[in-house]
């Protein structure tokens, strides 16, 4: 194994992540299925259908997502197999066990000068912060300090009034010291600073904001502390300070994670002067440490082959090999980092990346270097494992994506059923302690042998007409599978209708009319949404006669011979 | 110690020439004649939907006690595909047959590369589908064309115990990474070493595989 280099998803910043948090509602069906069953086809057919399905522990959590493609028929290409192409993704994070507790701490005041610039009520403002800071797992360089004596990491909110926390409302991202109405306008200062110690502390101070309902001042501030070199794998801590406050009103005091669903909270009733909180974040040293995606197959009538230059992921570690850029981004990568949250009942929240990212870095071509495993007629499995590792960093990540192509090939003439187990597993440890666990992850796809409609009924319509009258015909099938039906007739003068879909034993009817006499023979055939085709039904045979038939359905016209047979 | 010295230079230098002489160890080969053949063209327009291809492109070589035959398959056209990204995809069979029949003559390698594309586009082999009859497998891999880079995409057989007769059949999979205006060039060539008994010759059968824009 050569040199080794870090996929880098540039667009996959900070910022970018909260609305990845957000996209996970929008595009991924929380009643997504994790099988999949259609029986082989006789033609080419395109399904593009997602399943997908995600498993958790405590720590961590892990999600596989298949996309189901084209299935092509008899494809010269392959020698004449079928084949059906797959986009799989595997992702995994280990936010699920960040939870932040609280410790009471020596109460030491720091006296901040910089004006933050905030003075009406109801504002805010965005600041640097003097150096990165991690929270829930996602590493920040801006906050937002709004007037109402909280802050967030993701919006700009200016609520006045106090939620419970966590809560799913926005702001979201918030660390609450004392969240409540203050107005800023009627008096004192919200200032910042950064005390110079090791590590660094960044420190924001209300200095007598007044309530917005009685005007009484309140005085807090909230610390945030930078990390030691050796911190790599904490969250940085977070103190609230309380120098003078009261009781008067009800006040939201702790902090939430991106989404709102997880956070700690402290009672704002035993807050007193003098009293100093520190928040610090539990299991921030549980990291990925290696996806996984294989593939199992029942028969040894088909092959399973992943494409090479559709293998990609985020936060994964790659063996180098030549690529045009040096320093680039993986040349597919259409799913990013799952994060199931953990919350209860909420077991599948797989995040499918924007199209847009993926575009983006589409753009950009990779050498693929990852090795897969593939598996032909011989070998039950094929895989692929992907050590994972933060972008830009020697870290280990919270999330990776693990993204590829395949193809599923068959060889045998469409007699035999096939199946597939396809499992993401994620593999974690605790930096600190070596501790770990892996987490699988599992859908299946079936592909059984399709089954042809039964043979239609004979068509059943008048058995006498007239040139250029419109005479109505029905007829009706069974498919043994439950497909979906459409018929063909057959009118026996060179032309045939073809319905449109059926249900199953549904009577179907068709219209036609004859141009010329002389007796016609109707039949009709069906096929299934699987594009396999039955037999001909008997012909009804039907005499069109100058002056002969109702016309149009009408009353019965002189019998032709042979009309019955 | 002398002796020493002495067997440390004979024993490499023995093992060296049998590792040659059996044939092991294969040094380089000197080829007195590399005969390019008449280039194949295949033109398609890139259709709006998925198509049904089934072009076939053959190329029989027969001189020097040795018959070749070369072949492109073109299969399939799937337009869009999204789990190729939204990328129009072309599968390509590949197949060769080769024969020699001189005292002493054999296959010495097969090489099937695709070169670079006039547009972005990746070459795919898939290797479950690469089969072969006297042959092993010495290397394969994907390439791409992007911008002014460019990876060529090959594979690379040679022959088992100097065959008189090679087989080969691989599936590669072809993706277009433009819009269906845009128009793609790409020269795919056969390169196949043989040894007539006397000399190593190479035949070079280029293929050129054209997509014009719509």
């Amino acid at each position: 194994m050569g040199k080794f280099h870090i996929v880098r998803a540039k667009a996959l910043t900070s910022t970018l992540i909260p609305i990845l948090f957000l996209s996970v509602l929008l595009v991924f069906p929380a009643s997504a299925t994790s099988s999949w069953s259609k029986p082989r086809p006789a033609s080419t057919i395109t399904y593009d259908e997602t399943i997908g399905k995600a498993e958790s522990d405590s720590i961590a959590s892990t999600e596989i997502a298949v996309t189901i493609g084209q299935y092509s028929e008899n494809d010269p290409g392959y020698g004449y197999n079928d084949h059906l192409s797959l986009k799989i993704s595997a992702s995994a994070n280990t936010r699920k066990g960040l939870q932040y507790d609280w410790f009471t701490w020596s109460y030491n005041w720091y006296t901040v000068s910089e004006p933050t610039g905030i003075t009406g009520d109801d504002t805010g403002v965005d600041l640097t912060l003097p150096f990165p800071v991690l929270y829930y797992g996602v590493e920040y360089n801006h906050v937002w300090v709004c007037s109402n004596g909280f802050l967030s990491f993701d919006s700009q909110s200016t609520d006045p009034v106090p939620e419970s926390i966590p809560n799913t409302d926005k702001p979201s991202s918030t660390v609450a010291a004392f969240w409540r109405d203050l107005n800023p306008a009627a008096g004192g200062s919200i200032t910042y600073g950064i005390i110079d110690q090791t590590p660094q502390l960044f420190v924001i101070s209300w200095n007598n904001i007044p309530n917005k309902g009685n005007g009484v001042p309140q005085t807090f501030q909230m610390v945030i502390r930078g990390r030691f070199q050796t911190d790599a794998y904490s969250e940085n801590d977070i103190l609230f300070q309380y120098q003078s406050i009261t009781k008067d009103y009800p006040a939201a005091v702790g902090l939430e994670d991106q989404v709102g669903h997880k956070g700690t909270s402290y009672d704002n009733n035993s807050l007193y002067n003098g009293l100093s909180l520190k928040f610090g974040c539990l299991n921030a040293g549980y990291r990925l440490e290696e996806l996984k995606i294989k593939l199992s197959k029942s028969d040894g009538y088909a092959m399973i082959d992943f494409i090479p230059n559709y293998l990609g992921g985020y936060n994964i570690f790659l063996s180098e090999t030549t690529n045009p850029y040096g320093d680039f981004y993986v040349s597919t990568i259409a799913f990013a980092a799952g994060l199931a949250l953990g919350e209860v009942g909420i077991i599948f929240e797989t995040l499918l990346i924007m199209i847009e990212t993926a575009a983006v870095l589409s753009g950009n071509l990779s050498e693929p270097s990852l090795t897969p495993h593939n598996a032909g007629v011989n070998e039950n499995e094929a895989w692929i494992t992907a050590l994972t590792m933060e972008e830009g960093a020697s870290l280990k990540p919270f999330d990776s994506t693990l993204a590829a192509t395949i193809e599923w090939s068959f060889t045998d003439p469409n007699n035999r059923d096939h199946f597939l187990t396809i499992t993401s597993e994620a593999t974690y440890i605790d930096i600190n302690t070596g501790e770990g666990d892996t987490i699988p992850t599992s859908v299946t796809l079936s592909m059984p042998t399709n089954n042809p409609p039964s043979t239609p009924q004979t068509p059943v319509g008048v058995a006498y007409g007239q040139p250029n009258c419109t005479y109505s015909y029905s007829t009706s099938t069974t498919d043994p599978d439950g497909d979906n039906v459409r018929y063909q007739f057959d009118w026996g003068d060179g032309t045939n209708t073809t319905t449109d879909w059926f249900p199953s034993d549904v009577t179907a009817t068709a219209y036609h009319y004859w141009m010329e006499t002389g007796t016609k023979y109707v039949k009709a055939r069906a096929q299934d949404w699987n594009t396999l085709w039955s037999d001909w039904s008997p012909s009804l045979a039907v005499a069109i006669t100058s002056g002969g038939g109702g016309g149009g359905g009408g009353g019965p016209p002189p019998r032709p011979r042979g009309a019955d047979q | 110690m002398k002796a020493l010295f002495v067997l440390s230079i004979i024993v490499p230098v023995g093992l060296l020439t049998s590792l040659r002489l059996t044939g092991i160890l294969k040094g380089p080969i000197t080829i007195s004649e590399t005969i390019t053949l008449s280039e194949m063209d295949w033109e398609f327009e890139r259709p709006e939907h998925d198509m049904y291809i089934d072009n076939r492109l053959e190329s029989v070589y027969v001189n020097d006690g040795l018959s070749a035959k070369f072949r492109v398959v073109i299969g399939t056209y799937s337009a869009n595909q999204v789990v190729y990204d939204g990328n129009d995809i072309i599968t390509i069979g590949l197949g060769l047959n080769s024969t020699v029949v001189n005292p002493n003559s054999f296959i010495e390698s097969v090489h099937v590369v695709f070169r670079a594309d006039s547009q972005p586009s990746k070459v795919d082999f898939l290797l479950t589908h690469i089969n072969f009859a006297n042959l092993s497998l010495v290397d394969v891999t994907s390439g791409w064309t992007i911008e002014e880079k460019q990876k060529e995409a090959y594979v690379r057989l040679a022959g088992l115990n100097h065959p008189e007769s090679v087989f080969l059949w691989a599936t590669a999979i072809w993706s277009l990474q433009t819009q269906s205006d845009q128009t793609h060039q790409r020269e795919m060539t056969y390169e196949l070493t043989y040894f007539n008994g006397t000399t190593y010759k190479k035949i070079i059968q280029p293929f050129q595989l054209k997509v014009a824009g719509r």
